[in-house]
């Protein structure tokens, strides 16, 4: 196997050499590319975050200035924003990594095509755009909407519940659309462990629930961890779902950096904003990826970061 | 015994529930597509075409939308292909090491950026730049965020070539172009257009840049919804919601084709 490996190595490298470096070249469009566009808007968009802002329009140009980011500390308003954006990324994330959990196992155990329509819905959801997938939550969540209807039809609840408007209506937007991106990443991991240490454990007497629990969990932490990076990077900059299933006490930090550029026209303050909350969300994956790293199985952080 | 039973009977439940969570609101959306009454609700009491008719026929804003996201898809899914398969097969050549990494993690970094920040940069960058609100904006935005997929996808498709075809075609005189374009490219040809159907679906349904990025003349059918929805909920909102779930199923079939559900899922 090992010997075959080798070989293998040595062939590509020859085929490499065949195709000859020259052909390397033409990474350069793309990294051009990136660079110009990519680079240069977050480049810029630094930049802005130190332009003074004038009540006339966009910008001062030719200015240096920390006002933006000082007044963004001191804005208890924004702070709120923020912190409430973090909690909404926090819960939205450990929903996800549960439902996205016990789905990814499924979609591992079952057999050949209900695998396939359990992968293919997660992959039909996440072509769908954003606005569609909470668009679509309206009318379930709607106080005469379809859940409403069986809660109070079946006299489970006395009248309507607020679904809709609110947090709950937030969350259940969000964990539907992080859910694909979880469970995927947890699938593939899952797809390269050996099913037989599961059923070792079983053989040595440990419960359905406790072999998952203490082999498969371990072993899927990259996959989770993986997942849970790109739920809460994503949920706790939510744009879209908190401005339709939401009210004004669910604004995001997002929702506050839209309205900067788009309705009061202050770019610095929506550059510093955004360039705050990166900052902050980078912070937070990091703690959690030292702590998986110190306190979880070995080996499971290879690859991120 | 039977407490395992009901167990392994509770866990059974309860991914039924979890595939029905995943499904619900599309079979919603298509419902409420087909409903006869101007409320959107679920079940729908009344069903019609109307709203359908109305979208082909009738209201010129949607139809407009149509075009631009027509327009910015197939710009996005010509530009990222032509990107990211070069990029792919460039950095296939270039040999393992500290370079190869180092352009791998520039070419797949937007993809973890939030898009809220991609969104606000470009806004601020095109505008500086003067093409805020341009076809030619919302087209290097969508590449931007395409780009990674093009490249992973195309990536997997290169460690399928018989690489000894390329060798053979060089040894017989071909030269690199030649042995590319007659030798590997027809091996990896569907994985190529693959991908740009993949930038296409994406293009399509990519909503929060292209709300930042167009302009009332371009805005695209996911803006239109979302300014559609701020005033109230609407039909027409279920009726282009379905039309593009559809245009996404419809392009997603070749690339399922080429990859297989499963392969697509620990791919993506």
């Amino acid at each position: 196997m090992a010997q075959a490996r080798t070989r293998l190595a040595a062939a590509l490298s020859m085929a490499r050499d065949r195709v000859g470096t020259r052909t390397g070249l033409l990474v350069l469009p793309v990294v051009g590319f990136e660079l110009v566009v990519f680079a240069g808007a977050l480049g810029y968009l630094l930049r802005m975050s130190f332009y003074a802002s004038t009540p006339d329009g966009l910008y001062q140009p030719g200015t240096w200035t920390v006002t933006n980011y000082t007044q963004l500390l001191t804005d208890s308003y924004l702070q709120g924003r923020l912190l409430f954006s973090l909690q909404l990324g926090a819960v939205v994330t450990a929903i996800t990594l549960v439902v996205g959990f016990i789905y990814a196992y499924a979609a591992w155990r079952a057999s050949g095509r209900f695998r396939a329509v359990l992968l293919g819905a997660v992959l039909v959801e996440l072509l769908i755009s954003i606005v569609i997938k909470v668009y679509a939550w309206v009318p379930l969540l709607a106080p005469n909407g379809t859940f409403n209807s069986l809660l109070v039809g079946s006299g489970l609840a006395e009248s309507p519940v607020a679904l809709l408007g609110n947090g709950v209506g937030v969350v259940i937007g969000l964990v539907y659309s992080m859910l694909p991106y979880v469970v995927l990443a947890v699938y593939a991991v899952l797809t390269s462990l050996d099913w037989s240490l599961v059923e070792a454990a079983r053989d040595l007497g440990a419960s359905r629930p406790r072999s998952v629990l203490e082999v498969v969990v371990p072993q899927a932490v990259p996959g989770l961890l993986a997942g849970g990076i790109t739920a809460f990077s994503w949920s706790t900059v939510a744009f879209a779902a908190p401005s339709i299933l939401g009210s004004p006490s669910e604004r995001t930090v997002a929702s506050e950096a839209g309205r900067f550029v788009n309705t009061t026209f202050d770019w610095p303050r929506a550059a510093a904003l955004g360039i705050e909350a990166v900052v902050v969300v980078v912070l937070v994956i990091g703690l959690a990826v030292a702590l998986v790293r110190r306190f979880g199985p070995a080996d499971t952080t290879e690859g991120v970061l | 015994m039977r407490r395992r039973q009901l167990g392994t009977g509770l866990f059974r439940a309860s991914i039924w529930l979890l595939l029905g969570f995943v499904l619900l609101p599309i079979v919603v959306v298509v419902a409420t597509s087909i409903s006869a009454t101007p409320d959107v609700v679920f079940p729908p009491e009344q069903l019609s075409v109307r709203y359908y008719r109305a979208f082909f026929f009738e209201e010129a804003k949607w139809q407009a939308a149509f075009l631009n996201s027509a327009i910015v898809a197939t710009g996005t899914a010509i530009l990222a292909t032509a990107l990211g398969t070069a990029g792919a097969y460039g950095t296939w050549t270039l040999s393992a090491g500290r370079f190869r990494k180092a352009i791998t993690t520039l070419l797949v970094l937007p993809l973890p950026t939030p898009l809220i920040v991609l969104a606000l940069a470009l806004s601020v960058y095109f505008a500086r730049l003067g093409i805020r609100g341009s076809y030619l904006a919302l087209i290097l935005g969508h590449t931007l965020v395409t780009v990674p997929f093009v490249f992973i996808v195309v990536r997997a498709v290169l460690t399928r070539v018989d690489w000894q075809t390329h060798e053979a075609a060089r040894d017989l005189g071909a030269t690199r172009w030649q042995a590319f374009r007659e030798v590997v490219f027809p091996q990896i040809r569907s994985g190529v257009i693959a991908a740009a159907f993949v930038a296409a679906i994406l293009s399509l349904h990519e909503f929060l840049i292209a709300l930042f990025l167009s302009d009332f003349g371009t805005r695209t059918l996911p803006v239109l919804e979302w300014t559609a929805l701020r005033n109230f909920v609407d039909p027409m909102v279920s009726v282009v919601s379905t039309l593009l779930i559809l245009a996404a199923l419809a392009l997603a079939v070749p690339v399922v084709v080429v990859f297989g559900v499963d392969r697509l899922a620990r791919l993506l």
